[in-house]
Order: structure tokens, then C-alpha cells, then sequence
């Protein structure tokens, strides 16, 4: 094949040209640290990125769902320890009246007024809000769980759910009446009944014991179920803790540069550049023309 | 024979070296010229006359040297290939550029392409679905999906504009066109009148070939030789210029894109109105307008119906914290909630308490409540693997597959036109060396018929000046 010098150089503008524009790539990338700027540089990359920036989110979410379900359920734990107290000391109070020997209708007042206190203090302890919700009001959008005069004001159907992973949520709402009893049954009830009974001097006061004991049971119940759930969330937080971890690599891996093997590619490139540049300044400017006389 | 004979012959022997130094001159000269065809002088040897007749003699010695004859050295094949890969590479060239510019209006991978808003959206719903009574809960998802909607419309409109600037490049190239369209039909006419007048046109021929090559590159135009010395071009079977006559071309394109909807652009010729399919530059323009821009901006509308639709019915399929049946998050422009795309997406003006957290109870009513329920449906479309979410990535995957392979394309067929090039180089370029070297052997051959001149001179001299003079 015949060569001119225009082909010399032209080829030698092309090689440099194709240099040059591998530098400046690879300068690009090592300015912003990452190797993907645009989806053609690798569009499975760009897919995984893509992805792990939207699984990250999602692992966020789950993590601050996780510490408010958290909260929710502690405070219910908390109220229901209360609830619990105060109905063992309405129980002594109950057996204090059972004692038929011993009393008379200034003690049986007394300890009616007593018990009618615990109740205004239990119902206060019902009505306990997280966040604005009443802890034991189920799906209410009211303000309260229990009226003032111990009816469940609060929404029975339908459950809140705490999302906590992909496939996984955590119930964080209590129905009253489940926690205390159904209607006229319910704990706030059967006070109301053993004040009016105290105060009336009634003698079967003793059976009210294995009632009072029935409304503990029930509340000890759902606090171990209360338990199991916080346990359940502090072992999602850890893994979710190391999902978190390994969307990160994944997202690293995908869209951060490898610096020592860029670096590296750069100065090779240099080099290559360089070189390009001497030969072409020597080839370019030999021709017969120098030679002759 | 003549002694003087001798002399004449001489004479034209030095004009021929003459004229091939001054070939080689014009050869140096334009070494560095675009398009410039290195010419040839043709030394022919002259016979004698060898035609006999009845009284006339020949001494059956060769008369000279003529150098009448200027080649210009081209090889046709060559030719032809190299208008065909620069048309193909100009094409790839286009499209490679429509295709990085088409990537660059969605802006992904990262924090602020419609991905991350779609993903902020499904975190907002989420966050409601934990405290559906918190009313910045119920602010932060309309605020979400405003951004949503924003981001579709903003990248639907970045690839209307960009089909209205390529609409406005292609335009731009039809001046260049015309133009040498017509100066080709005008060197046309030239050349074949002096092929007809036996004169060379050589540097016409140059100038000819440059034009063809710019048309090539611009529209895909390849040039067909005819046997009066003109050139056809013709550009995919329709002839722009046909001898002596040039036909111009002009554009029929929609006054301004409609998304997903725009009607198809295209070439026709004037007069005559045939329709043209152009190849280089052009046609990968009108390839971008008519094709890939479209087609992008259908995928677009897909993914922002998805999105529409699925929020849409879940709102409708579940109650407000009052008790209030939802109603549809995102409409039209107009209000409806049909034919929703990339472009006319809008919120319907649903406020904060109108977000329907909670389910509709087992008969379908709604009903007040404070669960977050439905929420979190419509949270998890996130990660649905049929979700808006995985229609977009795909979306983006393929874009940028698209343009990687647009990318490779332009440079294998860039690849291919320079090794053409290089090849038509190899042929009709200018060498400096060689060009040099020619010199001299013409510059011997002149200053050795110098002195055979001499010689001849002598003899005559010998002839004239001392014969018949005895004893003198």
C-alpha cells in the first residue's frame, strides 16, 4: 500500500484524537468517583444501581418503622404493667370487703371510694396515647378508647399494621375490648359493679375474686403477646441492620470506581499519549524534500 | 531526412519534460488539498509513420516523446465504496448522538432522576401507612407525588425539545444540500463540454467528487458516472441530480411534537415530490424524530400510566381517616383519569385528609379509622417486580443498551470509513517523495536531450560552416 505523508497524518491526528478522548473519560470518572455517568456506559450496572438505591430507601423505612412499632408496643407494655398493679391492689381491696367479720358500712364506703378511684386511674391508663393515637383504641381516629363513663369508644375493625420488611408486618394496635373485656364484662364494668356492691353492703363480694382474677389473666395474655412481638422487632432490626450493609456493597460495587485500577489505566493511556505524540512530531516532518540540493 | 528534422523533434521533446515538471509542480502544490486527485503526465513514446503510401518513405525512427496526456489517478470502485461507508458511518454518527442526548434528559443513574422520586413516593406512603394520623405524614406524600409528577413531566418535555432541535438541524443541512446540488449540475455541464472540446478537467473533476462526498456524508448520496463525463447522484434510488439538472429537496414534519403521537416526518423532492429515504446524517436525524424519540416517549406514558393507575385504584379502594370513600391521585390536565401520559400528568387536587389510609370493611364501605392499611399497599407497589418501578427500570436498562450499541456501531463504521479512506488516500494521494523523485528524473531527461541538442547543433555546424571549404 502506498503511503503519502497526508496519510501519516491523518492517522497520527486519529490516534491521538482516540488518546485523548480515553483520558478525558477516564478523568471524568476519577473526578466523580463513579463509573457509571450515564446508563450506555453499562446498563446491567445501571439496573443493579438503579435498584439498590431504591432497596436502601426501602431498608430505611423499614428500620424507622421498626423503632416506632417499637415505641407503640412499649408503651403498651408499660400501661398494661399499670393496668396490672391496679388490679391487684383493687383485688386486696375486694378481699379486704370479702372479710364479712371484720367490716362494717364506714370501711365498706371507704374501700368503695378506693376502688371507684382505681377505676378513674385504670380508665386514665386505657386512654394512653403514642403519638396522638390511643394506645388501646384499635383503628380509632378518635382521641380517646374509653369514654369517662367506661364504653369502648374506640374502632374494632380493621388492625394497624407496622410494615417491618418486604413480607412481614407487626400489629401495633390493641382493641380494648380484647385487652379488658367485652362490654359489660369488662374490667372498667366489674368495677363500677363491686363499687356499687361495697357500697350496698352485698355479701357476694367473694365471687367478684375470681372475676378480678379472670381480668388480670386476660391483660398478663396479651402482654406476653406484646413480648413476642418485641422480640420479633428487635430481631428484624438486626437484619435489617445487615441488609443494609450489603445493599451498600452492592450499590458500591456497581456505580464507585475501582481508584487503583483507574489510576493506573490513566497513566498507561499518558504514557500511550506521550509516545503518540514524539513519533508523530518525527515522521511527520521527513521528506525528500530535505535531502535534495 | 533532414538534419533540421532532428531539432524539431528535440524542441517538442523539451516541451513534453517541461510539461510533466509542470505537472509534478501542480502535484506538490496542491499536496495538502482537500479532495485533490493526483495527476499523471502520460509520457508516449511517438512512432514514425508506418502508413505507407506509394511515393511517400519513412526512415522507420521514433519521433519523440509526447506527454498530451494527464491522468488523474482515481480508482472508480474506491470511489463509490468510500461515499458508501461515509453515508453508513454519518448515519451511525447521528444516531449515536440522538441516543446519548435521549440519555441524558432521564438523568439516571442517580439521586435525581425519576427513580429516586418514585422511590421518595413509595417511602412517603409508607411513612403514612406507620402514622396515618400525622398530618405531615399526609402533607409529605403530596408532596412526593407532585414531584412524581413533575419529573415525568419535565423529561417528557426535554425529549420534545430535543425532536424539535433535531427537526431545526435537519432543516439546517438542507441549504448545504441544495447548494451543492446545484453547483454539481453547473460542473456537470463544464465537464462534459470540455471532455467534448478534448480539454482536461481535471481539477473540475476534483471539485465534483469533494461535493458528492459532502452530499454523502449529509443526505447518504452516492454518485452514479455516466459515459458523457456527468455524474448522476442519486440518493436511495431518487435522483437529486440527473445531468445537467439539479432537484432540490424539502422537509414535511409535524409544526411541533405531540409526545408518543407525532405524526411521521419526512423527505420529498421538489419538483416532483417524490418521497426520499435518506441515509447519512439525515437520515439518522429523521430516524431519531420519527423513531427512536417516539418510541421513548411511548414507554415514558406507559410507565406514568402504571403509576396513575395502580395509586388510582388502590385510593379508590379504600377509605380516608374520616370515613370517606378515596378518590384518584393523578388525572389529566382535563380531569379525566384515561389517556393519562408522560406529558399531561397532573395531581388531581386531592389534599392531605383525602388520602385513603384504610380499608373499605368486608361489604366495601368505608368506614374512619386511623390504620394505615391501604397505605401500605400502595407503598408496596415499590417493589413490586410488575410495579411502575421495574417497567422504568427496564425502560432505562434498555435505553442505555440502545446507546451502547449506537455507540459501537458509530465506531466500527467510522473504523470502516477510515480504512477506505485510507485506501483512496493510498491511490490518489499526493507523495512528497515520490513527487520529488519524478522531478528529477524529468530534469535529467530535460538536461540530457539538452545535450543531444548540442550535439545535433555541432553536426550541423560541422555540416554547415566547414563541409566545401578546400584549401580555405
Amino acid at each position: 500500500m502506498r503511503i503519502t505523508h497526508r496519510a501519516i497524518a491523518e492517522r497520527s491526528s486519529q490516534n491521538m484524537q482516540t488518546n485523548l478522548a480515553a483520558m478525558a473519560k477516564l478523568q471524568d470518572q476519577i473526578s466523580s468517583g463513579r463509573a457509571i455517568g450515564r446508563p450506555s456506559d453499562s446498563p446491567s450496572g445501571t439496573s443493579t444501581a438503579m435498584r439498590s438505591r431504591a432497596e436502601l430507601t426501602t431498608n430505611e423505612r423499614y428500620s424507622a418503622n421498626i423503632s416506632s412499632a417499637t415505641t407503640t408496643l412499649n408503651a403498651a407494655d408499660s400501661a398494661l404493667g399499670a393496668m396490672g398493679d391496679l388490679v391487684r391492689r383493687a383485688r386486696d381491696l375486694v378481699t379486704q370487703g370479702a372479710n364479712a367479720g371484720a367490716n362494717n358500712a364506714v370501711n365498706n364506703a371507704a374501700l368503695a371510694t378506693e376502688i371507684a378511684g382505681i377505676r378513674e386511674s385504670m380508665l386514665a391508663v386505657a386512654n394512653r396515647t403514642v403519638g396522638g393515637v390511643p394506645v388501646f383504641g384499635g383503628t380509632t381516629a378518635g382521641a380517646a378508647a374509653y369514654r369517662a363513663d367506661g364504653a369502648y369508644a374506640g374502632q374494632s375493625l380493621g388492625q394497624q399494621q407496622v410494615r417491618v420488611s418486604a413480607s412481614e408486618t407487626v400489629q401495633t394496635s390493641l382493641d380494648g375490648p380484647s385487652v379488658f373485656g367485652e362490654g359489660a364484662g369488662d374490667v372498667f364494668a366489674l368495677l363500677g359493679t363491686i363499687v356499687a356492691e361495697l357500697q350496698a353492703g352485698s355479701a357476694t363480694i367473694g365471687s367478684r375474686l375470681a372475676d378480678l382474677d379472670t381480668a388480670a389473666q386476660r391483660m398478663t395474655t396479651v402482654r406476653a403477646e406484646i413480648g413476642v412481638r418485641t422480640q420479633r422487632l428487635e430481631q428484624v432490626a438486626s437484619i435489617n441492620a445487615g441488609q443494609a450493609l450489603s445493599i451498600k456493597a452492592q450499590l458500591s460495587g456497581a456505580e464507585d470506581i475501582d481508584q487503583a485500577k483507574t489510576y493506573l489505566e490513566l497513566t498507561v493511556r499518558d504514557t500511550a499519549y506521550k509516545a503518540a505524540l514524539q513519533t508523530a512530531a518525527s515522521t511527520i516532518q521527513l521528506s525528500l524534500v530535505d535531502y535534495l540540493r | 531526412m533532414s538534419g533540421f528534422s532532428s531539432l524539431t523533434i528535440a524542441s517538442n521533446v523539451l516541451s513534453a519534460y517541461q510539461r510533466a515538471l509542470e505537472v509534478t509542480a501542480q502535484n506538490v502544490a496542491n499536496a495538502a488539498t482537500v479532495g485533490y486527485t493526483r495527476q499523471r503526465a502520460d509520457l508516449q513514446s511517438l512512432s514514425a509513420t508506418s502508413v505507407s503510401g506509394l511515393y511517400s518513405t519513412s526512415e522507420g525512427v521514433g519521433e519523440g516523446v509526447s506527454a498530451d496526456v494527464v491522468t488523474r489517478i482515481r480508482d472508480a470502485f474506491l470511489e463509490r465504496r468510500g461515499q458508501l461507508e461515509h453515508g453508513i458511518s454519518a448515519q451511525a454518527a447521528a444516531l449515536d448522538v440522538a441516543w446519548s442526548q435521549a440519555e441524558l434528559s432521564f438523568n439516571e443513574p442517580g439521586s435525581s432522576g425519576l427513580q429516586a422520586t418514585l422511590t421518595k413516593q413509595w417511602s412517603a406512603w409508607g411513612q403514612l401507612a406507620t402514622t396515618p394520623t400525622d398530618p405531615a405524614a399526609r402533607t409529605a406524600v403530596i408532596a412526593a407525588s407532585q414531584a412524581v409528577v413533575s419529573s415525568l413531566n419535565s423529561t417528557a418535555k426535554a425529549l420534545d425539545a430535543q425532536w424539535s432541535s433535531t427537526k431545526v438541524d435537519l432543516q439546517d443541512g438542507f441549504g448545504e444540500v441544495n447548494a451543492a446540488a446545484q453547483q454539481i449540475a453547473e460542473l456537470n455541464r463544464a465537464i462534459v463540454a470540455s471532455a467534448a472540446g478534448g480539454l482536461h478537467s481535471n481539477e473540475l473533476q476534483d471539485e465534483r467528487d469533494v461535493l458528492i462526498g459532502a452530499l454523502a456524508d449529509r443526505i447518504g448520496a452516492i454518485g452514479v458516472p455516466k459515459d458523457d463525463g456527468s455524474v448522476d447522484v442519486v440518493v436511495n434510488g431518487a435522483a437529486l441530480v440527473a445531468g445537467k439538472t439539479a432537484s432540490t429537496i424539502t422537509l414535511s414534519a409535524p409544526e411541533a411534537p405531540s409526545g408518543a403521537a407525532t405524526a411521521k416526518a419526512g423527505l420529498f423532492l421538489v419538483p416532483g415530490g417524490a418521497a426520499v429515504t435518506p441515509g447519512g446524517t439525515m437520515g439518522g436525524q429523521l430516524q431519531a424524530m420519527n423513531e427512536i424519540l417516539p418510541g421513548l416517549q411511548g414507554r415514558l406514558d406507559a410507565v406514568a400510566a402504571d403509576i396513575a393507575a395502580a395509586v388510582n385504584a388502590f385510593q379508590q379502594d379504600g377509605s380516608t381517616a374520616a370515613g370517606v370513600a378515596g378518590v384518584a391521585l393523578f388525572q389529566t390536565e382535563g380531569g379525566s383519569t384515561a389517556g393519562i401520559t408522560a406529558g399531561n400528568i397532573r395531581l388531581s387536587g386531592v389534599s392531605g385528609p383525602g388520602l385513603a389510609t384504610g380499608l373499605l370493611d368486608a361489604d366495601g364501605n368505608a368506614y374512619a379509622s386511623s390504620s394505615g392499611a391501604n397505605a401500605d399497599r400502595i407503598a408496596q407497589l415499590g417493589s413490586s417486580t410488575s410495579g411502575p418501578d421495574a417497567t422504568y427500570r427496564d425502560l432505562v436498562t434498555d435505553l442505555g443498551v440502545k446507546a451502547q450499541s449506537a455507540t459501537s456501531s458509530a465506531s466500527s463504521a467510522r473504523a470502516i470509513a477510515t480504512q477506505i479512506d485510507a485506501s483512496r488516500q493510498s491511490v490518489s494521494g499526493v507523495s512528497l517523495d515520490e513527487e520529488m523523485t519524478n522531478m528529477l528524473v524529468f530534469k535529467q531527461s530535460y538536461a540530457a536531450i539538452s545535450r543531444v541538442i548540442t550535439a545535433i547543433d555541432e553536426m550541423l555546424d560541422v555540416l554547415i560552416n566547414k563541409t566545401g571549404l578546400v584549401g580555405r
